[in-house]
């Protein structure tokens, strides 16, 4: 295996939690009545990130152009 | 009020281990978890939206409510199959609301199969048929879109559609198909109108020849990977879901593609050969692995318009496109090295390990040093040259390596004409 070079970042992710709130537990139909503002936070977060993701690949297709 | 939701986590370890392509079976799991209440919050946000609670959908959501507190898996698997995330999307941007009827009664109508419950619920016929995921079609010829079915669950599926009732035995009856081998089983979906997500028109119906095709090629993919790659056959058997077979390519070589809003699936022109599904499958799975890591974490910053040269492809790429082609290539290249220390694969597979290899080489020297990378992007990467490095060792016929070389070279000149305007 190769050698860090010094100053390059470590091969290590840190801990990280998802966009998503955690919601096993609950069914779409409690969700969908839900005014928790926890779960409206969490798919604020979740449109956020999905716009990015769609910024990120508007100008290209995920298959190589023909 | 309800408590605080607490969110999915992974930890530095389960993280990592993503990045160097070895998530085991509970990293796995845990990615399906996150992706589970992704689907469940942005479905509930468009159900919400369109007041499907309300609607003419209220009571294939409270069969979905009764099968999920029966069977939480078995109903998640149903949604995800059935292609919750993809008609999601489609709704978030800007769809025609009035799908959303069809699709939670087709989702429930299987969920209460799979969970034994009992129901009957009145669906729109569209298209001429009514295709129950994971269960099967039902042609109905006679049927006007817009007409009504009624449909039964008991012990078994019942259809009252056209004047005529339609079972699970019938010779109107589809069943979906399966790819399967020991340890695995890939659902085939070449009928479900939302199956049309990726980029490219998915075919029709297989004709029985050509999914004896795909069985063949899947068993002797599937054979190569346990036995040559067992680790990378584990992610594969317990990630992957659902095929989309796609129509024969226009040009020379298969094409195959994922989709972000269906973890575990995957979209493939037929396979020439085992080994060429094995590496395809292999691609695509790591596509859907990244995917799954992108719901934790933030790799490249948002905004950037950026693009950088992919030696695989012609055309400029933004970061994280970059990002996936080269976690899917390296994937792809370790499994092609267990191919070949075992002498599997012959000329093409040293030719091509040798040129995904040097492509690798190569953008993970720009990527090294690219602004965009968040820290954790940049931990990401460093993975990467790592196992990137890791491939230098392997020795191959030096005109596999001069000859990938050459190709780089090509390609890079195709890239810097199309990033001018020209033409390539």
């Amino acid at each position: 295996m190769r050698q860090s070079s010094p100053g390059e970042p470590r091969p290590e992710l840190e801990t990280s939690e998802s966009a998503a709130a955690d919601v096993s537990g609950r069914t779409l139909l409690e969700l969908l009545h839900d005014p928790d503002s926890e779960v409206a936070a969490s798919v604020q977060r979740l449109l956020a990130e999905r716009e990015h993701r769609h910024d990120v690949v508007a100008g290209w297709n995920s298959l190589p152009p023909r | 009020m309800t408590a605080l939701a607490e969110r999915h986590r992974l930890s530095s370890a389960q993280l990592t281990s993503i990045a160097w392509g070895m998530p085991g079976p509970q990293v796995i799991d845990a990615l399906y978890a996150a992706d589970t209440s992704r689907l469940r919050l942005l479905a509930a946000h468009v159900l919400r939206q369109n007041g499907a609670a309300a609607g003419p959908g209220a009571d294939a959501l409270a069969v979905l409510d009764a099968a999920q507190r029966r069977d939480p898996i078995a109903t998640a698997a149903v949604l995800r199959s059935g292609w919750l995330g993809a008609w999601t999307a489609r709704m978030l941007d800007h769809a025609p609301a009035d799908t959303a009827h069809h699709r939670l009664g087709v989702l429930a109508t299987a969920a209460a199969r799979h969970t034994g419950i009992r129901t009957e619920l009145r669906l729109p016929v569209l298209g001429g048929s009514l295709h129950f995921p994971t269960l099967g079609t039902v042609s109905v010829p006679g049927a006007e879109t817009g007409s009504v079915a009624v449909v039964r669950v008991d012990s078994g599926l019942h259809i009252d559609v056209a004047g005529t009732t339609v079972d699970e035995a019938g010779s109107r009856w589809d069943p979906v198909r399966a790819l399967t081998a020991q340890g695995i089983r890939l659902l085939v979906d070449d009928r479900d109108p939302c199956r049309d997500s990726f980029d490219v028109p998915p075919c029709g119906p297989l004709p029985d020849a050509e999914f004896a095709r795909w069985q063949t090629a899947f068993r002797e993919a599937w054979s190569l990977l346990r036995r040559h790659v067992p680790a990378m056959a584990a992610q594969v058997g317990g990630g992957l879901r659902v095929l989309v077979p796609l129509g024969p390519p226009s040009t020379a070589g298969g094409r195959s593609v994922s989709c972000v809003d269906a973890l575990g699936t995957l979209a493939a022109t037929t396979p020439e050969d085992g080994i060429s599904l094995a590496l395809t499958l292999v691609h695509e799975w790591s596509h859907s692995l990244l995917n799954g890591l992108l719901e934790f974490t933030v790799l490249s910053e948002p905004g950037s318009p950026a693009t950088y040269f992919a030696p695989w492809r012609p055309d400029p790429r933004p970061l994280l496109g970059v990002l996936h082609g080269t976690f899917a290539f390296l994937a792809v290249t370790e499994t092609l090295r267990s191919f070949l220390a075992a002498d599997i694969g012959g000329e093409p597979a040293g030719h091509e390990f040798a040129l995904r290899r040097a492509q690798l080489a190569e953008v993970l020297e720009t990527l090294a040093d690219v602004p965009g990378l968040t820290p954790q992007g940049q931990r990401f990467v460093a993975v990467l040259r790592h196992r990137s490095a890791d491939l230098a060792g392997v020795a191959v016929r030096p005109e596999y390596d001069a000859t990938a070389t050459a190709r780089i070279a090509v390609s890079r000149a195709a890239w810097a004409r199309r990033r001018e305007g020209e033409p390539s």
